[in-house]
């Protein structure tokens, strides 16, 4: 008999699949519509884009899969008797290898464009954990409060990072601030990695617990 | 002792309620259990815990000796189908059939595919429909297959008959005899259509605010079970010092439902009328009362 958390592993990377799949015939679509209308190349046309196509794909990999996790699928699995940490398990197992295969996709463009860029792969790292932090909070707000809690909380969210990104681009680029930035011999990138990196292992802890504790909504 | 199910104590609060209040049950294997209730007694609340989709404030579920909850070797054995909600915007309303049941198939070990796609072709389901386009009856129809096709052991089904047209209960309560004969095994069907139900139900457990009223053979609980009416003082002095549920005064006649000891019955007489009560109507004279 086949192990729970083999079950769920083979499931919830089917629908990551499905997921990304669904993203990238998206992505693909507009791609050919864009270049078709403006008479591009297309060849040229994503290499000059190639920073946008990863934000995308990041996008759907990591987001729109553990919402629709969050959203769909979560109480359907432990409504058909899974194990509540298997589930944890195969969901975190599977997040895991995407954060690991898009890391690896962001060395290949850096490889491509000329060669690694350590800051490139500290601001990939720390997007992604922060990413996968927030959606992890997300989950949490939906199973608790379902979509009204989710829609404010995007809301609110939004217009947070909005207005801070905003402040922020007023006076530099955030990106190139923080990366080169040493206070009092502290350098800014770790701080920066260290920050997503405790958000999200903090989000995975809150998240294990409610989905141990909370009851199963249909 | 083996094949047993047994919830001890089990309490169930909420914020505002207490939705279950120490209910202690036994249920063994091989059975069809009914259970019955009112809106909002507690049945789905309970099915859950027993399928350890919750968890009980106080209290404990076991199988065979070993607790249910987070226990996969026992959560293998069990299949809990849910009524599926037309109006919730989570779970999987956004999945078509066919991915709901390939979700299925993944999770039950015994999953039976060929039962799965008879059961579809025998209610004309049409599987590449999202769930949330379904008819109330068609969506019972899904969570019938996933309960019949989930071979588990032990298999619950909430409301599975809610929304069926009678021929399709017919054909339900059919293909479920047809199971039950052919594997043995426990079904523990809720539901509020109990008199057609009541032929099928081995056990009828009938739990009412939060509390089990009572759990007893079915044909056993029908042959104590009696209305009596005729004369006020005629029926008062017949069921003087018995178990009386569902009193209907009209007058200076008087009518009421009788539990009486087995072994025991009410001969008729010219001024007093005795008669059998089905299910429904014994079910609404324990239920009934406080909603008077």
């Amino acid at each position: 008999m086949e192990n729970s958390i083999v079950r769920n592993i083979k499931n919830i990377s089917r629908i990551a699949l499905y997921t990304i799949s669904i993203g990238i015939a998206a992505i693909i679509a507009i791609t050919l519509f864009q270049v078709l209308l403006d008479g591009d190349d297309m060849y040229e046309y994503i290499k000059d884009n190639l920073q946008f196509y990863y934000f995308y794909i990041c996008t759907f990999a990591v987001f729109v899969f553990n919402l629709r996790l969050a959203t769909t699928d979560a109480s359907i699995i432990l409504t058909f008797c899974s194990r509540r940490k298997d589930y944890l398990a195969g969901k975190y197992a599977v997040n895991a290898v995407i954060i690991v295969i898009l890391l690896a996709i962001n060395l290949c463009i850096d490889i491509y464009n000329g060669g690694v860029k350590y800051n490139s792969m500290i601001l990939a790292v720390s997007a992604l954990a922060a990413l996968f932090g927030f959606i992890n909070i997300l989950s949490i707000i939906i199973t608790k409060y379902g979509f009204i809690g989710y829609i404010i909380f995007i809301f609110v969210v939004s217009f947070s990072v909005g207005v801070i990104a905003f402040l922020l681009t007023l006076t530099m680029g955030i990106t190139g601030f923080l990366l080169t930035l040493t206070i009092g011999g502290i350098d800014m990138r770790g701080v920066m990695l260290a920050a997503a990196l405790t958000f999200m292992v903090i989000s995975i802890i809150m998240e294990s617990r409610m989905v141990m504790k909370s009851d199963v909504k249909r | 002792m083996n094949n047993i199910l047994e919830c001890k104590g089990i309490t169930k609060e909420y914020k505002e309620k207490k939705a279950l209040k120490g209910i202690d049950l036994t249920l063994e294997k091989g059975k069809i259990y009914g259970m019955i209730g009112r809106n909002g007694a507690g049945k789905t609340t309970l099915l859950s815990i027993m399928t350890s989709q919750s968890r009980p404030t106080k209290g404990s579920v076991s199988l065979d000796g070993e607790t249910v909850w987070e226990n996969q070797k026992i959560l293998d054995k069990m299949c809990f189908s849910r009524e599926l909600n037309q109006v919730s915007v989570m779970g999987p309303n956004n999945m078509k059939v066919k991915e709901y049941l390939r979700t299925a198939s993944i999770y039950f070990p015994n999953w039976d595919k060929e039962m799965a796609d008879r059961l579809v072709k025998d209610f004309e389901l049409n599987v590449k429909q999202k769930i949330s386009k379904l008819s109330k009856g068609m969506m019972s129809m899904v969570t019938i297959i996933v309960a019949l096709a989930s071979k588990a052991e032990y298999t619950f089904l909430d409301e599975p008959v809610a929304g069926l047209d009678v021929v399709a209960r017919e054909q339900f309560y059919k293909i479920l005899l047809e199971e039950y004969n052919e594997t043995g095994r426990t079904f523990i069907i809720s539901t509020h259509i109990i008199e057609e139900a009541a032929d099928i139900f081995e056990e009828v457990i009938i739990i009412n605010r939060g509390e089990l009223l009572l759990k007893e053979n079915t044909q056993h609980l029908l042959e104590r079970a009696c209305h009596v009416s005729g004369k006020a003082d005629v029926v008062d002095k017949a069921v003087k010092g018995m178990e009386v549920h569902g009193v209907e005064n009209m007058g200076r006649s008087k009518g009421a439902t009788v539990l009486m000891e087995p072994g025991n019955w009410i001969e008729s007489t010219p001024d007093l009328s005795v008669q059998s009560v089905s299910l429904q109507n014994l079910f609404v004279a324990l239920c009934g009362e406080e909603g008077r």
